[in-house]
């Protein structure tokens, strides 16, 4: 063990609150703590003082709780010290900390709220941070952890994901975790698709849930198909979960297809083949092409070759293949830079059922559509197909 | 009379080297009252008996006494007390005279930093505070390596301009009061940092006192075509994360990417999904705090080698970064160009810096594993400390503006399982001054430890 540290542990054995308020407050004087943050350290001390750290926290934040800041600390520190001590706390086993949480929490809410400065500045979720971890978050899932997930209480993605957090890890009256993702986690995500939220930050929000379960894609929507079966008046929910896994939920693949449909027509004379990224293929049940970039292709031959590159890729699931054809259509129009960013164009199909077809009878004006065969759909949607992917009838071409 | 390197009357500090300062040294000095060095000045510089000159402590005050005219018969030095360079080398800063009327010039070193700097060189430092130095240059007697060697960086720092030492001072109050002892002073230096140079609590894209322009000795131009490397420990970014994720499976998400990544393909979205929101989360709850990267170019040998997490973080000095009780560290290597970084801070003063001991945000002390550059070489860049001694080589180190991270930027997860013992530390910052002598400004300030 390193010997600052050593010492360090001497005098918290001694005197535990009080080295632990010297350590928080940077008084410690510890070389390798120097740029480690509470966290790092907070393990380092748990792994030779387990309990007495659990004591020390417990014991500081009940001797500091609702006490006004401490002299020469300037509020923005003492707020930033709070939030250290709090985050650094969550995830790690401390019952005693944990139980004074969840007893005076009405209380940390009146200390800490006024002591958010920023949403870099917050303790206050800190601390919903480190209850939700907690073997205490219980009995808390309508009075906290909801309102929070549907930033019914600050309207930051922070206290979405903590919300979310104390979903998953809320406990029985037992204290045992939930067996599987419950309804009321499942209702909150679809709620939070018409509290507002727009689908590119519920998406990832959703994939972040599903990220930390061992659960297929079938398997989450038979949950979301079964909590949609419900009646609900969602207007959002539906579309989102079906563009999340496609046709294994049975809801709002009618809208896609009309959308679908309404969109066809907009091909314009110019094909807008997308360069960015191919994500899915071999093994997946989807593929997606996701953009970061757009490229105009003169016809016939860039076409051509992208078309070929984009079977190639459909046949063969590789995914190799997607990098070639993203390298090949963007070399071709490389001074087309000024469009990016303007277009964000996803086409998404199911792998054995898209039908590419391709027309076009002369250079000018080409006719180009994908289009799909009869009972699947594109879930192509409007938010990810901005005007600029079609462009409209007489506006100049850009090469 | 005893003046500091920089020409400054420095009336405590050569006793406080032959002898501990006195508790009464670091007690609150009054406007106008006399120091302990005045007394001094006056015995034995000045036999005849001279009224002694103001106590020093701001910068107008400095300027005003050098610039002064001295009493008659006025002599710069104890009899005996001869400066020499500690190189041997013939020293060519200004040195105290004997039976001079006025002191010497502050000797103007060519500077050949890229960009144009307004300030004057030796215009301040903490030398001029008299109460705090002399509390520097006990501490740099200590035998602790974590006390004696920040308390050797803040006396050998070349790069604050006096607005941003007096911005030092007063945030700590050291202006006036010498710290209480050392844990006051981290604790202060702590405080400091977190409010100019992390800025929480401020408002998002806040500018760090290191990038303004009070900041100018330091500021570097760098060409932005280029890329950098950073490692940041995995704790570190999920603690600003906020996730719905445990740190572990985060870790489990990341291996996988890079995995997938290493291959050619392209991620599932299950995967990218959620980490890509992570770090955007990591990066939303992140503070103003400048950034330290190296070089890829200067890394490049380090990373093809398969214990590239130890020798990187050797190479760029980060000490803190060991495996402890817990097991081994968790790091992410980051690389990205610096032509982000200047997008993103156009319209500010600067956007680079070299690091100097107040840029340094520190919950247990300044970091030892830091060396402040001289200013007067290498056009301005500052050098890594390297712990490991048997293959040290010194990167050069800038600070730039924090910049939100992307998915694309995590180059490889690796295990730091190596400690870093505080006698390598020390071994590695005797060797970066001895390499640096020659250039170090206020070396000779720097009291021989025990």
């Amino acid at each position: 063990m390193n010997d600052a540290v050593a010492h360090w542990l001497t005098a918290f054995r001694s005197n535990p609150v009080s080295t632990l308020h010297d350590l928080i407050m940077g008084r410690a004087v510890v070389p390798v703590w120097s740029q480690a943050t509470l966290r790092e350290v907070f393990l380092e001390i748990l792994a030779d003082q387990d309990a007495l750290l659990d004591q020390a926290l417990a014991g500081w934040v009940a001797e500091y709780l609702g006490k006004p800041t401490p002299p020469r600390t300037p509020q923005a520190v003492w707020s930033s010290h709070l939030q250290d001590v709090f985050q650094g706390a969550a995830e790690l086993p401390l019952p005693e900390f944990e139980r004074l949480l969840r007893q005076r929490l009405d209380e940390l809410g009146a200390w800490l709220k006024p002591l958010r400065l920023a949403e870099n500045c917050d303790p206050l979720i800190a601390a919903y941070r480190a209850l939700a971890w907690g073997h205490t978050n219980h009995d808390l899932e309508q009075q906290l952890w909801r309102p929070l997930a549907l930033r019914q209480i600050q309207a930051d993605p922070s206290y979405t994901n903590i919300g979310l957090l104390g979903l998953i890890r809320a406990r029985d009256a037992q204290g045992r975790l939930p067996a599987k993702p419950t309804d009321l986690l499942l209702d909150t995500l679809l709620d939070l698709a018409d509290s507002g939220m727009v689908r590119q930050e519920w998406e990832p929000t959703t994939r972040s849930v599903m990220a930390g379960y061992m659960l297929s894609d079938a398997t989450w929507a038979r949950l979301f198909e079964a909590r949609l079966n419900e009646p609900n008046s969602l207007v959002n929910a539906g579309s989102w979960v079906t563009q999340l896994f496609g046709q294994a939920v049975g809801v709002g693949i009618d809208s896609k297809v009309q959308r679908h449909e309404k969109m066809e027509p907009k091909v314009q004379s110019r094909v807008k083949f997308v360069g960015g990224k191919i994500i899915g293929g071999q093994g997946q049940k989807w593929v997606v092409v996701q953009t970061d970039k757009v490229v105009s292709l003169r016809l016939p031959r860039p076409v051509d070759d992208a078309v070929r590159l984009v079977e190639d890729f459909m046949v063969r699931e590789l995914r190799a293949e997607s990098r070639r054809f993203i390298r090949k259509t963007s070399a071709v129009h490389p001074q087309h830079s000024e469009l990016k960013g303007h277009v964000d164009f996803a086409i998404e199909w199911p792998v054995k059922t898209l039908d590419i077809t391709i027309h076009f009878q002369s250079l000018e004006p080409p006719d180009v559509s994908i289009s799909q065969t009869p009972g699947t759909a594109s879930p192509n949607d409007e938010e990810r197909t901005p005007t600029s992917a079609t462009p409209q009838p007489g506006s100049a071409p850009k090469d | 009379m005893l003046r500091t390197t920089r020409g400054y009357r420095l009336p405590s500090l050569r006793d406080a080297r032959r002898a501990p300062p006195t508790p009464e040294a670091f007690q609150p000095v009054a406007p106008g009252a006399k120091l302990p060095g005045d007394c001094a000045f006056k015995k034995d510089s000045n036999p005849g008996g001279v009224a002694a000159a103001p106590a020093l402590r701001t910068p107008a005050g400095v300027r005003d006494i050098i610039n002064a005219p001295l009493p008659p018969g006025a002599c710069f030095a104890r009899p005996g007390a001869t400066r020499s360079h500690p190189s041997g080398m013939p020293d060519a800063r200004p040195q105290p005279r004997r039976g001079c009327s006025r002191p010497p010039p502050p000797q103007i070193v060519p500077l050949t930093l890229p960009r144009p700097h307004v300030y004057v060189a030796q215009d301040m430092a903490f030398q001029a505070n008299n109460p705090f130095f002399a509390f520097l240059t006990t501490a740099a007697r200590s035998v602790s390596l974590a006390e004696w060697a920040p308390a050797e960086n803040y006396i050998l720092e070349e790069r604050l301009s006096p607005d941003r030492h007096q911005e030092f001072l007063n945030t700590s109050g050291f202006a006036t009061t010498s710290p209480a002892d050392v844990p006051d002073w981290f604790a202060q230096h702590y405080n400091y940092t977190l409010v100019h140079i992390a800025q929480r609590g401020a408002p998002p894209g806040s500018l760090a006192s290191t990038f303004r322009s009070i900041n100018q000795p330091a500021l570097l131009t760098v060409q932005s075509a280029q890329d950098v490397v950073r490692v940041e420990t995995l704790e570190g970014l999920h603690s600003r994360a906020r996730s719905i994720l445990s740190v572990d499976q985060v870790q489990t998400l990341i291996t996988q990417y890079l995995a997938i990544r290493r291959t050619g393909a392209l991620p599932p979205v299950a995967i990218e999904a959620p980490l890509r929101k992570w770090i955007t989360d990591a990066c939303r709850g992140g503070d103003s705090r400048p950034t330290f990267a190296a070089p890829l170019a200067e890394v490049e040998i380090i990373l093809a080698q398969p214990d590239w997490a130890n020798r990187l973080r050797d190479a760029l000095g980060l000490g803190h970064i060991r495996s402890s009780a817990t097991g081994p560290a968790r790091v992410l290597l980051m690389r990205y160009s610096l032509e982000r970084v200047r997008n993103a801070y156009l319209r500010a003063p600067a956007w680079a810096a070299a690091p100097t001991v107040l840029d340094d945000v520190a919950r247990s002390g300044p970091n030892p594993c830091f060396f402040p550059a001289p200013e007067t070489s290498w056009a301005g860049f500052g050098f890594t400390v390297d712990p490991d001694s048997s293959n040290p080589i010194s990167v050069r180190e800038i600070l730039h503006a924090p910049i939100p991270y992307v998915l694309e930027d995590i180059q490889a997860f690796g295990l730091v399982t190596s400690p870093v013992p505080d006698p390598s530390v020390t071994s590695a910052r005797d060797r970066h001054r001895a390499n640096l002598k020659p250039h170090l400004r206020y070396i000779a300030d720097v009291p021989s430890r025990p």
